[in-house]
């Protein structure tokens, strides 16, 4: 009867989830990887956030830049720096087609920038403007699933489109709950010039997000921290939010 | 239309602008009593900075300071509701007192040596002043009044569509500045269009550089062999009459196939001093003469059209002006034995091409071509210029290369040799800590005589600047 109870308790769940797992392994494509990875963090409506940016070079000196980012969908967000003063108001909106407007208030005026500044550093990080663009991982890169550890699908992602700075990314995502841990960036020659991890991972009105991710440039021995705080999660951001008309205020 | 007439020279405009702290005085009683008891958020920021020009001559053999200046710049932004804001902005300038101290020594000793103003000029300055109202009177529309800069076009400093705004040419090198003006403005907005229209009350001049003394000989009559005695200059400007000073500007701009375009339309002043009369007379019969030259800011009227787009990952933008001023001048030379001639209205046009891209490891390039820059205001007075500019913030943030500013201007293609000028404007900035900048540059102009850029100092220039930011 115990070796009854012990079989049923504990064998058969766990057999059910060994081949529950080897099942669906074997099921998950790297595009479907890729799929639930874009259900995880394109998932709410939209999203208000404030993030630090924590600077820090090779010999410890630190610099901070605070901005706050409001992003609806996948494809329109804005940014607001707050500090430093030097760079306070400076704003920058993502909307779809790729366009990108900036407001520099020493100036007052709002500006087209093309596309060339996507492979640039955002306001001196280590993240480049195509680091930070909100995107469906599904639709921007062709996935290849490399194997599967422990806790983590291990992916190449290869840039669906030309113009990207990568030939390619290597990316961790979390088999649990499909939230992307660490993700290691190759140059177009084919060298690891950058390695991304998130932590703190958590849950906030239902959503997985990280709080905190460090940015790595190994050529330079320079990271950039972001810290998010004052996450709010479908406020009801109106279209309006996502125009060069509220961008100058 | 009642005219009034003002002679006024560079220190007669130092001086002026020390009247400008009853002006912010008012300015800051009258944003405060705006605030609503319950105010949102008030926010004080600014920056304080300083520059240093020391003259090193030609040939790198005389020392002069050129300009020096100490600057305090505070803004205040007061957000009351979702639906209003207020803003202003204040400029506290002085210099290190060296080229003042020089230019006034003898005024400042036959007149008053403990005169504390004469010592340690002071300039304040107010830049903005306005209040935004969100979604007034209609939801799709935007309302700005007071003083404010209305900043058009989507070319780098050089636009030839931002013509509302008096230029400012206080500092030769920061192209593109603009002194703000009293205006009201309203934006509607629907999608990807928008069209903004701008009503000005009051016209403003431009300021001119130390060097439009320099300019004014440029419309001197043909008087040789005789010489001159002297030249005077009186300024005409349009006095209180609501219709001559109206300026008004619509603007509608629209995204269309992934580009920015925009049309545009001013009816303004000519904010550059244009001569309405130009007049000889013997001071000593048969060997010189004194000549006395009105300037007047005629009526203009300008068409404009704006595109900015992508091509081939390079951002690409055009623009185009038509200029229609309203003029007539009349130079009478018959009283030393010349002749009476007329001048009167003559159309021109001025254009600017550009493109600007980023290399991967940070340098930003950015090259304009331009026809007729701000102060040239005459068909066969534009000028060619081809202007390059390029920043490089260095590995690890701390290190800036740049701005760099390269301008090349050639006046006739058919005598390059003989019409052409070259100004180049290096510098080196250094970032400490956040907020710190320190920098060291260079102003060195190559130039043949008659060309626009000529008019400038000869020689090198070297600067030095800090900014403070908080």
């Amino acid at each position: 009867m115990r070796k009854k109870t012990f079989a049923m308790n504990v064998l058969a769940p766990a057999a059910l989830l060994c081949v529950s797992a080897c099942l669906s392994w074997a099921e998950m494509s790297a595009q479907e990887i890729l799929e639930q990875v874009d259900r995880t963090v394109n998932a709410p409506e939209d999203q208000k956030m404030t993030a630090t940016l924590v600077l820090i070079d090779k010999n410890g000196g630190r610099q901070e830049r605070v901005i706050e980012i409001v992003q609806k969908g996948s494809d329109k967000r804005l940014a607001r720096f707050l500090a430093p003063a030097d760079q306070e108001g400076i704003a920058v909106l993502t909307v779809p087609e790729g366009l990108i407007y900036v407001y520099l208030p020493a100036y007052k005026t709002v500006k087209r920038i093309a596309s060339h500044v996507k492979n640039n550093k955002f306001a001196g990080t280590d993240f480049t403007y195509e680091d930070m663009e909100a995107r469906d991982y599904s639709r921007s890169y062709n996935g290849e699933l490399l194997r599967e550890e422990a806790d983590a699908y291990v992916l190449e992602l290869v840039p669906a489109e030309r113009g990207s700075d990568y030939s390619r990314l290597v990316m961790w995502v979390r088999r649990d709950n499909f939230l992307p841990t660490a993700t290691e960036f190759y140059d177009r020659k084919g060298n690891l010039v950058k390695k991304m991890t998130s932590s703190t991972a958590e849950k906030v009105d239902g959503y997985w997000i990280s709080r905190e991710t460090e940015m790595i440039d190994l050529t330079q021995d320079h990271r950039s921290r972001m810290i998010l705080d004052d996450i709010e999660f479908d406020t009801g951001l109106s279209d309006d939010v996502f125009t060069t008309r509220y961008l100058q205020r | 239309m009642g005219r009034k007439t003002t002679r006024r020279n560079g220190r007669d405009r130092r001086y002026r602008a020390r009247r400008a702290p009853c002006i912010l005085l008012l300015a800051s009683v009258f944003m405060t009593g705006l605030m609503p008891q319950a105010m949102a958020e008030v926010d004080l920021s600014g920056d304080f900075s300083t520059s240093l020009g020391i003259g090193l001559g030609e040939s790198f053999d005389a020392f002069e300071y050129e300009e020096s200046e100490l600057r305090l710049g505070l803004r205040l932004e007061v957000e009351s509701t979702n639906n209003l804001r207020l803003f202003s902005e204040a400029w506290v300038r002085s210099g290190w007192d060296f080229p003042a101290l020089y230019e006034d020594a003898q005024d400042f000793s036959a007149s008053n040596p403990f005169d504390f103003e004469s010592l340690m000029p002071v300039a304040i300055e107010l830049r903005e002043a306005y209040a935004d109202l969100y979604g007034f009177p209609f939801p799709a529309t935007d309302v700005r009044i007071g003083r404010q800069r209305i900043a058009w076009g989507t070319a780098d400093r050089i636009s030839v569509v931002d013509n509302l705004n008096p230029d400012d040419l206080g500092d030769f090198w920061d192209f593109g500045r603009h002194a703000a003006s009293g205006a009201a403005s309203l934006t509607l907005y629907w999608n990807q269009f928008s069209v903004q229209g701008v009503y000005i009350p009051v016209f403003k001049p431009a300021v001119l550089p130390a060097q439009a003394s320099t300019a004014a000989a440029a419309v001197l009559p043909d008087i040789s062999p005789l010489t001159l005695n002297s030249l005077t200059a009186d300024y005409s400007l349009p006095a209180d009459d609501p219709l001559a000073n109206a300026c008004f500007g619509l603007r509608a701009r629209l995204n269309i196939l992934g580009w920015d375009a925009a049309l545009s339309y001013v009816l303004g002043r000519e904010d550059f001093p244009r001569p309405e009369s130009v007049s000889a007379v013997f001071h000593t019969p048969g060997v010189d003469v004194d000549v006395e030259v009105v300037y007047g800011y005629p009526r203009l009227h300008v068409g404009g059209v704006e595109l900015f787009g992508e091509l081939f990952g390079l951002g690409v933008w055009g623009e185009a002006a038509l200029f229609w001023p309203e003029y007539t001048t009349v130079i009478d030379t018959s009283a030393i034995g010349g002749f009476m001639a007329t001048e009167t209205n003559e159309w021109y046009l001025k254009a600017v091409a550009g493109l600007d891209y980023t290399f991967p490891f940070g340098l930003y390039v950015n090259l304009q071509y331009a026809h007729g820059l701000a102060y040239e205001n005459r068909r066969d007075g534009l000028q060619d210029y081809l202007i390059l500019a390029a920043e490089w913030l260095m590995p690890g943030g701390r290190v800036k290369i740049g701005p760099i500013g390269a301008a090349l201007e050639v006046d006739d293609f058919s005598q390059m040799d003989d019409s052409w000028a070259l100004a180049l404007s290096p510098e080196i900035g250094l970032l400490p800590a956040d907020n710190v900048e320190l920098a060291l540059g260079m102003h060195w102009i190559e130039a043949r005589e008659g060309t626009t850029l000529g008019l400038q100092t000869a020689g090198t220039e070297l600067t030095i600047r800090g900014k403070l930011s908080f």
